[in-house]
């Protein structure tokens, strides 16, 4: 149990700047997801607070005790690498009763113990294996074991899951959140794969150039990226950017693009973001999901425009389609299962309210611009 | 079909045409050699006059009048072992020293691995000069700081103390590299799980470092035995045996039955040549020894 607090941490390695004065509060029990692309400092960061790392400058905090200066084995965490990081010579419970031997446990003790978190994991039958035997589930169980095993205050990941096939990929990441809930203790998961972070993520720290974009629930991130960046990065298939124009009519903000008008409501973009602001250009974002298909029998309406279908691709449980309006190619998704031909032409509806804005030159959300920056909480 | 075998015999006469080159090395300089060496054992032969068959006898001569043979093997696996103990830890030590992030550390590594590029005679040499009674760059030392010179090589013990350092100095370098090798196959990650698991530096040397060198160190730990077993030229060069057989090793004493040398017996082929075979079956029966006990250490990756 550990509140991990950091101030104004910074890491260079010779001339890159791998995070740059980087402050952030995980709350203790909370399952905080890393994400980025790689090069983004996500994993630079886990190593610090890891302690195998040394900041250039700034703090590391556990529970308000500054940590500079204080070796990995004292920090009591517990690591789960990429690649297992599992002791070759050593078999299945000689690897999981490592961390118990350095913390001098009696040897009964010591196989009570890792009887009992093998159990849990469900690796008992193969205590007596070497990790050359292993599955890559066996071997991240294995590693999942020796990190629990001695009860640490804080569980570090760090891409747990690419070395995995698929269908383990799910079944340890299915593992690793069930630890959570009944572990009750602080994770940090670095991850480069959107979706892993939406799905065990109490919150996501969405990074870039070692630096942080933004924070925030799934859903926050997911419905209100504050950059162009973060709207981009999170979400599959990509969200949909135009370079749209911007008036203020009679004090309604309408912007233009694929040949239609919409009229945003003012919970977007604040009345100064517009007003006085006619002709402006600005980015429109749309997720692919957030158009919908009119059936031809459904009367025209308002935002209802034409689209024509250039290609379909099935993807399971949807449609992704590429479309083209007003000249514009975007993408969209619908239910599988739905009509639709290549080459037809197609009537789409888009609620305005759906539609995110970007400045286009900071490339940042018009809504967050008018607010103060990111805190060190997250909360804007 | 008929193409196909016609084919196959064409290769199979260009593989045999291939090798026939190193076989032909084979023959010639070992095998004929060894069953030229092994028909001697039964016969007496000075090197001049005629060849005796006198069976059994070379091998009883072996057992039981050479006491001075004895006193070499003994002598050979005292400077063995003496020497090993001393040379792998350096070459363990610092290997592990130039393998973390030492500036220079490329220019220590060439330094160290200078002399295993010197020929063993010049060793043996330059190693006489430094440890000469009269004027030695040791004993000028010794003065130098008020001690009394020491006569190196007018005894046993020193004498052979002065064989292990200049054997070390040859080939503690040439280990340490292959240490380093070793070291650098291990993943990095281990140490940092190891670091977070809370082992501390010595632990993990003690349980990650040494468990995966193991091959490695079977590997060069076999070489060293082997390499020290069979000392010849160093021995030769830097004291001959003296004093009085007190440094004399299996190699040079049988150098010597087969040659001829003064303060020998007369020049034998034939007890050289039993010598040889008895010496072949001590160092044969050290090499299974080894390698039976070993065995663990060598497997850890397999």
């Amino acid at each position: 149990m550990a509140e991990i607090r950091l101030e104004a941490l910074k890491k260079d390695f010779d001339e890159v700047h791998a995070l740059r004065s980087l402050d952030l509060v995980i709350r203790d029990h909370e399952f905080m997801v890393l994400l980025g692309p790689s090069g983004c400092g996500k994993t630079t960061l886990l190593r610090l607070i890891a302690g195998i790392e040394k900041p250039t400058d700034g703090r590391v905090c556990f529970d308000g005790e500054d940590m500079n200066g204080i070796e990995p084995m004292h920090r009591n965490v517990a690591m789960v690498f990429q690649n297992f990081g599992l002791y070759p010579h050593l078999n299945v419970f000689k690897n999981i009763a490592f961390p118990l031997q350095s913390l001098k446990w009696k040897p009964d003790a010591i196989e009570a113990k890792v009887k009992e978190t093998a159990e849990r994991l469900d690796i008992t039958h193969i205590l007596n294996r070497k990790p050359r035997q292993l599955s890559g589930g066996q071997k991240q169980r294995t590693a999942l074991a020796r990190a629990m095993v001695r009860d640490p205050a804080v569980f570090l990941f760090d891409e747990p899951l690419s070395n995995l096939d698929p269908k383990m990929r799910v079944e340890i990441r299915d593992l690793i959140a069930e630890l959570h809930r009944s572990l009750k203790t602080t994770f940090v998961y670095v991850t480069h794969d959107q979706g892993e972070a939406m799905q065990l993520a109490d919150r996501i720290v969405v990074m870039e150039e070692g630096m942080i974009r933004q924070i925030g629930t799934p859903a926050e991130i997911y419905n209100e990226p504050n950059s162009v960046y973060v709207a981009g990065f999170v979400g599959n298939p990509q969200m949909n950017f135009y370079a749209a124009r911007m008036s203020d009519r009679d004090g309604e903000c309408v912007v233009k693009f694929m040949g239609t008008e919409f009229t945003v409501p003012k919970s977007l973009i604040p009345e100064e973001q517009y007003r006085n602001e006619s002709g402006k250009k600005i980015i429109a974002a749309v997720r692919p999901e957030d158009f919908r298909l009119i059936p031809d029998t459904e009367e025209a309406a308002k935002y209802h425009f034409e689209a024509a279908v250039r290609k379909i691709v099935t993807m399971g449980a949807g449609l992704y389609t590429e479309l083209e309006a007003g000249g514009v190619v975007f993408t969209a998704v619908f239910q599988n299962h739905t009509e639709i031909a290549e080459g037809s032409t197609v009537t789409v509806h888009l609620d305005p309210s759906r539609i995110h804005l970007f400045d286009s030159e900071s490339k940042l959300s018009v809504r967050t611009l008018a607010r103060p920056e990111v805190t060190s909480d997250g909360t804007l | 079909m008929k193409k196909k075998r016609k084919l196959n015999t064409v290769r199979t006469i260009q593989s045999y045409l291939m090798i026939l080159g190193s076989v032909t090395g084979l023959v010639v300089f070992v095998v004929i050699p060894l069953v030229w060496i092994v028909r001697f054992c039964l016969f007496s032969y000075k090197g001049w006059g005629s060849i005796k068959l006198v069976g059994f006898e070379n091998f009883i001569r072996v057992f039981e009048r050479s006491p001075k043979y004895w006193k070499a093997v003994l002598n050979t696996f005292i400077f063995a072992f003496g020497k090993l103990i001393v040379e792998i830890p350096l070459a363990l030590v610092l290997a592990f020293i130039l393998a973390s992030r030492l500036k220079g550390r490329s220019f220590f590594r060439a330094v160290y691995f200078m002399p295993s590029m010197v020929s063993v005679a010049i060793i043996g040499v330059i190693f006489r000069y430094f440890f000469t009674h009269q004027g030695g760059v040791i004993n000028e030392f010794i003065k130098l700081f008020g001690g009394e010179p020491v006569m190196w090589f007018s005894n046993g013990t020193t004498a052979m103390i002065v064989i292990m350092i200049a054997s070390i100095w040859q080939n503690f370098g040439i280990n340490m590299l292959f240490f380093m090798t070793g070291l650098q196959s291990i993943s990095p990650d281990l140490y940092e799980a190891a670091s977070i698991d809370g082992a501390s530096n010595t632990r993990q040397f003690f349980t990650i470092t040494i468990p995966l060198l193991g091959p490695v160190l079977q590997m060069v730990l076999m070489n060293a035995i082997l390499g020290s077993l069979k000392v010849t030229d160093l021995v030769l060069t830097l004291t001959n045996g003296r004093p009085a057989g007190e440094t004399e090793v299996m190699m040079t004493y049988i150098y010597k039955t087969f040659f001829g040398a003064e303060g020998m017996a007369a020049q034998d082929y034939g007890y050289g040549s039993a010598l040889t075979v008895v010496t072949a079956l001590i160092l044969g029966v050290v090499t299974i020894i080894y390698l039976r006990t070993t065995k663990k250490s060598g497997e850890v990756y397999s």
